[in-house]
């Protein structure tokens, strides 16, 4: 179970960001990634989550590759299809959320799964409000994003996220635009969420809430 | 009044051809500038530097002088357009060139986080830029869309010089038969009345795209 990430290293413009370095999530763990800003975090959680290319290394969840080092230590990506796979094992909640501005909130949950034909749109719909219900938004699912808070808007991007059943899912700097007792909400759903066998990866600058909520913490100094 | 009877059916005629023009127009062109943004926003460097010459020289010279050399012009280099073809093939290139600058900065402005969203929800290219990315276009150049179409309706009077019977011809040719100001009050209020129209119909779909 989880994931792992095996001697990676990625650079931009001949300066590396990550090097050489091993990463892994069990299930149910709550992973803190801390450290200064601009030391690559962010970057990291992107590459687990195909929006950069690693360099070099091998990235998997269980059978799942997302990419393999070759002999000559190059990352090799798999095929559209299997990353694909991989993706749906991994999900992410951005900095700012990114929800869809033009679908309501319960469109918003149910866009990938139906897009995928991983289920029917009564399905979706029936799991969509399951976990709106849990993340306490319900009420809001014929909305749009812009009537919502900061913190709405985030627990709808951790539903819309979960939606597709993650194995591991990623937050950077969950807390970043929240007030305290916010936050303290948001890390209670993490916690929640982790307590069903789901792995955590969160990226953050807040030492205070990951010492809160974390169960264990990496830094960002041993990516170089 | 009787005046006004008298020169309603040559200015009627005027208008049909100006309408015609219009809706070609705007038909063609709009999802043409559609097409062409994509272009320049997604294809290679040097097919996005070709796009962005035409639309340079498209936007930077007179619309007048684009129909003359069409229609006057392209005929020493051996190419004749009938009247009402080069009033359409120029008012086409001119007005997609506007269109495309004003789609490729609604495409720009849908920030690069939608497409990341897209992408790790695997909602698929295709999907996600017909119902997710489109939509925020729309929103977006809505009202460049809508100033571009009005302008095209007082455009359309161009034609003229390719001796096309026009709405405002029509005016002009009874102003002068009848030695009266009238027609040209006449002509005036008919634009008035389109572009009202086309103002209300844009209220509409503004409306529609709004969310
Ligand atoms: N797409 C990119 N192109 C070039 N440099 C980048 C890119 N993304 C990140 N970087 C650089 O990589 C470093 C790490 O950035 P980031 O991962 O955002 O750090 P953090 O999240 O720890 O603040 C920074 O110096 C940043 O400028
Ligand atoms: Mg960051």
């Amino acid at each position: 179970m989880g994931l792992k990430a095996i001697n990676i290293s990625k650079e931009f413009n001949d300066i590396k960001v990550i090097k050489d370095f091993d990463f892994a999530i069990e299930a149910g763990e709550i992973v803190t990634l801390i450290g200064k800003s601009g030391t690559g975090k962010t970057t990291f959680m992107r590459l687990l989550n195909q929006l950069e290319k690693a360099d070099n290394g091998t990235i998997f969840i269980e059978d799942d590759y997302l990419c393999r080092e070759t002999a000559n230590g190059k990352a090799e990506y798999v095929s559209k299809k299997e990353r694909l796979a991989y993706s749906n094992q991994i999900g992410m909640v951005f900095q700012d959320y990114q929800l869809f501005p033009n679908l309501t909130i319960l469109e918003n949950c149910i866009e990938a799964p139906t897009a995928q034909k991983l289920m029917s749109k009564e399905q979706a719909v029936k799991k969509a409000e399951l976990l709106l219900g849990q993340m306490d938004i319900l009420g809001k699912k014929d909305e749009f994003p812009g009537t919502l808070s900061g913190g709405q808007q985030q627990r709808v991007a951790i539903a819309r996220a979960m939606m597709l059943n993650p194995q591991i899912l990623c937050f950077d700097e969950p807390t970043s635009a929240l007030d305290r007792d916010t936050a303290n909400g948001v890390g209670k759903m993490i916690q929640d969420i982790a307590a069903d066998g789901t792995g955590i990866l969160i990226v953050t600058h807040d030492i205070e809430f990951a010492e809160q909520y974390g169960t264990r913490s990496v830094s960002s100094d041993s990516f170089i | 009044m009787d005046l006004i009877a008298e020169i309603t059916p040559s200015l009627l005629d005027g208008l049909q051809t100006t309408l015609l023009l219009f809706f070609i127009i705007v038909i063609v062109t709009i999802p043409l500038g559609f097409l062409i943004a994509c272009v320049r926003v997604y294809a290679p460097k040097w097919i996005s530097w070709i796009i962005q010459v035409y639309i340079y020289v498209m936007r930077g010279t007179p619309l007048l002088l684009q129909l003359m050399v069409v229609f006057f012009g392209l005929p020493f280099a051996g190419i004749t357009f009938e009247r009402f073809p080069a009033a359409v093939f120029t008012f086409v290139i001119n007005y997609a060139a506007y269109y495309a600058e004003i789609f490729r900065g609604g495409i720009l402005s849908v920030p690069n986080g939608q497409f990341e969203a897209i992408k790790v929800l695997g909602i698929g290219r295709i999907r996600g830029f017909r119902k997710i990315i489109i939509p925020q276009v729309m929103r977006v150049v809505l009202p460049s869309v809508g100033n571009e179409v009005i302008s095209l309706v007082k455009d359309t009077s161009l034609i003229y010089i390719l001796g096309l019977g026009e709405l405002l011809r029509a005016g002009q040719i009874a102003a002068n038969s009848y030695a009266s100001l009238i027609p040209y009050v006449a002509v005036g209020a008919i634009y008035l009345l389109v572009t009202g129209i086309i103002t209300l119909l844009l209220n509409v779909v503004e409306k529609k795209t709004d969310y």
